[in-house]
């Protein structure tokens, strides 16, 4: 075989192919784990690499905080996101700030002796702010155009009111059918189509608050997950939609419309709470700091600050809870003999009695008859 | 629906689970309204019957079946154990149509051994080797295939090793560096297979000096660790000021596993973003890292931005916000009410709402000069007056009745309703949100519906929830490594898989 | 009368008409006596899923179990007691300082040192709503917090956590 016909069969470069190339390569390899994540990711450094989305225009006539997360998320990963708010009015998380205690005041702030409250800074971040006034006849065209050149919008308005001002995505698909549209609210189609919403609204409706807080009967009540915390994790789920959108764009080169319901989402993460019920009719209640599968695995007070001497109440007299998790068995003891050595009592004793409750998955028989044992998981 | 009357001798709580089943206690109890009903009465009101028309016509969950799937063709797989957070990543990479494989030790997830209050009779069986599964193990098992694998054998890694060079997308949540000292991690496995996304999900991180540890007898730290690690649980809660503490006044936990969720959704959307970087871009894959207590730290608001500000530390304070008002529930003649409202426009409507039943509230309230400023009214005293006199109106009614009073006004407003009121909402069983699916192992299942499900072209889909630890062994292990029936018996007897 | 307290009591020839409010979690259900913030008149009170079951009936002599958290006088130009007032209202224990301030706080530097705008009024060139470019160039447009910044550095104050 000559040297020519060798070069035929030759399908890819040595080099293309994987395994350790280099000295460099080589030492990769072998260095400590955690020094490799360190330097894979390289944190301090991230504007020297590329971002995902990068060239992605995205429209963001959005309020509050769960649809403008959306968008903020596409932003953080490289997308240009343009903020349209109402010329003099602005978004309303602007006026926000805890126990109307802490405003920035930008320049461009509209109303120059309110300023900007703290509410209003993380939702947006990464984005170019403009305004625009939907009712005066001008704006159209100025908003066709954006729609022209960009990849998607987000908007929080009550349904149906965009397609009433003709910027709805029946309009919109026909002068752009790459375009990903996203109503973000509380409730879409239905019912309650023209319900509004909020983050706690979110929260009651769905659930979520039933769940959450101490029980009735040792005197506490249905608690706020705190943070907006709904707000913020629908609107990271309709980013998750947005980005499985785009990807089959880069396939078909067809945009969508996505409907999104923030209420629905809070139901969404409530695990066992809607298959016990729809099975056994089981109500599930809140149980406070417990963890209703796992014991123990909640929080507790401790007799002590951390920061006795601290002038801030909440470092003075709120840094003083734990949170203990000894669930497995060789924990559990431990656990019993750390609080038996420091107690004169001899009423705690790890008996399978005494942890009554915990699920026991290591030890658990199947229900049907015959021998079957299982190895306990290593972990 | 049957309306027999039956005699039943009720001695123990097991007399009481064939009394409950979804055949016996059908769901929905009541049907949900027609979409002719809706037509009329809801889209009609607002002259949006076209637009409605176009939505239902459009965007119906029946349709679902009827369109494509974003995500065809993407592989993921889903490897380790413990973190619903690996599992919520993949479910949502599932719902929009990737492949989705679970591998678990041949002993399973200990997660599917969780059952509230450690009772068995609230776990399920399956249809093929009577295994008991808890049902949050099963409600984020979805559209995907249950392999076994033993990474702690050489055979195993092996396969492992094949089956990444086949898939798109590894999402692993074992402790930091396990993958990586088995020679499996993303430095080992990019080398094979250079397109290869690698998430890793856990609490605190795989690397630095708060990692994510396990006990000295290996127990892992899970949800709430990361919650507690930046604050959230700290100012979740009743203040001491309105609840004793030790009795609802102290930091809290989310009831649901909320920071492992929020970490979940971030792992798909980094996910997703790396993959629109590769397709569309690069061709290459990367290394991931998602933590729940990072992706919860994303979320705290302006937390950190206000220490830095002024040294505020965010406090707890129960049902309502140091931020807005009106935006709180408080408790009323049944339970508790939720009202939001903000804006001069939403509050002065909820006022006149209250202020026609309980004129003390636009004599205290509305007049007050205070008030009238949408800032000053975030103030303390601005909520203590304001829900001081809105609760006063809210404990002479009912949730229902105050939710429809507020709706006339056009309020965002709703009562906290627990899992039954949610799965009977009207508007909930009419999409619907809170589903039941006749799953393949395990008979009907009552699920919540996934999220993007409502879309005009690609929507996200439940196809099936749950899997009997290894069922698909056989198949999964024939389609991708070419493993038959003979060398799959041989592994199993090795305990390979 | 119930979720407030809307005082009548006569003191010193004059009316006191003030108004204490009960805020709904801590007096859903409660038992005891709450003094009023302006004449420190007793009441007992029993409220029972937010309504008076007993009461409010005057306690002549006997000792206040609690104070209300704010109480203000709507017919005297709303003047109000805030929360934590000795004596007068009870103090919010929850807060995230220890001063609450209940307006916008004015803040000419970070904790870190670093000059942030949470300070107001904007120069008299800021006009009634007045726009101008991004940037906020502090030497140029505030020069006292410029000298002042400039002050901080000498003097090491600033830091990077
Ligand atoms: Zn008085």
């Amino acid at each position: 075989m000559d040297e020519k016909e060798l070069q035929k069969l030759k399908v890819c470069d040595i080099e293309d192919l994987p395994g350790p190339k280099s000295k460099e390569e080589l030492e990769e390899m072998k260095m400590p784990f955690e020094e490799y994540c360190r330097k894979a990711f390289d944190p301090g450094n991230e504007f020297l690499k590329p971002e995902a989305l990068k060239g992605i225009r995205w429209m963001s006539t959005t309020m509050y905080i769960f649809t403008p997360h959306s968008v903020a998320n596409l932003a953080e990963l490289g997308a240009e996101c343009i903020k349209v708010e109402m010329p003099r009015m602005g978004d309303p998380m602007r006026q926000t700030s805890p126990f109307n205690e802490a405003y920035l005041y930008p320049l461009h702030d509209t109303r120059p002796m309110t300023g900007t409250g703290y509410g209003f800074l993380n939702a947006n971040v990464n984005e170019y702010y403009i305004t625009l006034d939907y009712h005066v006849p001008e704006s159209k065209r100025v908003f066709y155009d954006l729609v022209k050149q960009s990849d998607g919008l987000t908007e929080c308005y009550r349904h149906g009111t965009f397609d009433r001002w003709k910027q709805g995505y029946r309009y919109l698909m026909e002068m752009n059918p790459r375009f990903i549209y996203v109503w973000g609210g509380g409730f879409g189609y239905g019912p309650k189509m023209f319900g509004g919403s909020y983050d706690i609204l979110g929260q009651a409706h769905a659930g979520l608050a039933s769940i959450t807080g101490t029980h009735k009967d040792m005197g506490g009540h249905a608690t706020k997950c705190t943070n907006w915390c709904i707000d913020w994790y629908s609107g990271t789920q309709i980013t998750c939609a947005i980005m499985a959108a785009l990807n089959y764009r880069l396939k078909t080169g067809l945009g969508t419309m996505i409907e999104f319901s923030q209420v629905q989402a809070a139901t969404r993460m409530c695990g066992y709470t809607a298959p016990l019920y729809g099975r056994f009719g089981i109500v599930r209640q809140r149980w406070g700091n417990w963890d209703t599968q796992l014991c123990v695995h909640g929080i507790i007070m401790t007799g002590k600050s951390d920061f006795p001497d601290r002038p801030n109440p909440q470092e003075k007299f709120e840094a003083r809870y734990v949170m203990l998790s000894a669930f497995q068995d060789a924990d559990f003891k431990d656990l019993c003999d750390i609080i038996r050595s420091r107690t004169s009592s001899a009423a705690i004793r790890p008996t399978r009695r005494g942890s009554a409750g915990r699920p026991r998955w290591k030890s658990i028989k199947p229900s049907r008859p015959g021998p079957r044992t299982r190895p306990a998981p290593k972990w | 629906m049957a309306k027999e009357k039956r005699d039943i001798e009720i001695n123990s709580r097991a007399d009481t689970l064939p009394l409950m089943g979804p055949e016996v206690r059908p769901w929905p109890v009541t049907p949900p309204p027609t979409p002719e009903w809706v037509m009329d009465n809801v889209y009609a009101k607002r002259k949006a019957q076209e637009f409605g028309k176009f939505l239902e016509d459009n965007l119906r969950l029946d349709f679902v079946f009827d369109k494509p799937e974003a995500l065809q063709g993407l592989r993921v797989m889903c490897n380790g154990i413990w973190q619903i957070s690996r599992m919520f990543a993949a479910s949502l990479l599932g719902e929009q149509g990737a492949e989705v494989v679970h591998i678990e030790p041949p002993g399973g997830d200990p997660l599917r051994q969780l059952t509230p209050f450690g009772r068995e009779e609230y776990m399920l069986m399956d249809n093929v080797a009577g295994e008991p599964c808890g049902l949050d193990f099963l409600h984020e098992f979805r559209n995907a295939k249950s392999i076994t694998l033993n990474l702690e054998t050489e055979d195993g890694r092996a396969i492992y090793k094949k089956m990444a060079t086949v898939f798109d997308v590894i999402i692993e949540a074992w402790p930091p560096g396990y993958m990586d000292s088995v020679g499996l991690g993303y430095r080992h496995l990019s080398k094979l297979n250079p397109r290869l996304i690698y998430c890793w999900v856990g609490e605190r991180g795989q690397w630095g000096p708060m990692k994510d540890e396990v006990s000295k007898h290996g127990q892992w730290i899970l949800d709430p660790f990361s919650a507690a690690a930046d604050s959230w649980i700290h100012n979740t809660g009743f203040p001491q000021d309105q609840c004793p503490r030790g009795k609802g006044g102290d930091p809290m936990r989310s009831g649901a596993w909320l920071p492992s969720y929020v970490c979940g959704e971030q792992a798909a959307v980094n996910i997703q973003a790396a993959l629109y970087w590769r397709d569309g871009v690069s061709g290459e894959g990367q290394f991931i890292e998602v933590t729940a207590a990072e992706a919860l730290m994303d979320i705290l608001d302006f937390d950190i931005g206000w220490y830095g500000f002024n040294r505020s530390i965010k406090a707890r304070t129960g049902a309502w916000d140091p931020n807005l008002n009106q935006y709180e529930w408080n408790p009323c003649k049944d339970g508790y009410m939720m009202i939001g409202g903000q804006t001069d426009r939403l509050w002065y409507r909820i006022g006149m709402c209250i202020e026609r039943e309980l004129p003390e509230f636009g004599r205290l309230i509305h007049e007050d000069p205070l008030l009238k400023e949408m800032g000053a009214r975030n103030s303390l005293q601005g909520l203590i007056k304001t829900y001081s006199i809105t609760t006063k109106w809210l404990r002479d009614i009912n949730r229902i009745e105050a939710e429809q009073k507020l709706m006339e006004y056009e309020i965002a407003a709703g009562p906290v309703l627990y899992i039954d009121e949610v799965a009977e909402f009207p508007h909930f069983k009419y999409r619907p949100w809170v589903n039941t699916i006749e799953t393949q192992f395990y008979g009907t299942v009552m699920y919540s519906e996934s999220c993007a499900a409502f879309q005009h072209r690609t929507p996200a889909r439940v196809k099936d929830i749950g899997r009997p630890l290894g069922h698909d062994n056989g198949e999964v292990y024939q389609k991708f490594l070419g493993i038959g029936p003979l060398k799959l018996r041989e592994l199993k007897a090795k305990g390979v898989i | 009368m119930c979720d407030i307290i809307w005082c009548k009591k006569e003191v010193g020839g004059k009316v006191c008409d003030t108004v204490n409010y009960l805020d709904p979690y801590c007096f859903w259900n409660w038992e005891g006596k709450i003094g009023c913030a302006e004449c420190g008149t007793v009441y007992y009170i029993h409220m029972i899923q937010g309504h008076m079951y007993r009461g409010p009936d005057e306690k002549p002599g006997e000792k206040a179990d609690i104070l209300p958290l704010f109480a203000d006088k709507p017919n005297d130009g709303y003047s109000c007691y805030l929360p934590g007032i000795e004596g007068r209202t009870r103090p919010f224990t929850c807060l995230p300082r220890e001063i609450y301030l209940g307006h916008a706080d004015t803040v000419k530097f970070s904790i870190r040192g670093k000059p942030v705008r949470g300070w107001r009024p904007q120069p008299p060139s800021a006009g009634v709503a007045g726009s101008f470019g991004f940037f906020w160039d502090i030497e140029k447009l505030s020069p006292e917090v410029w000298a002042e910044y400039q002050e901080k550095i000498k003097k090491g104050e600033v830091k990077d956590w």
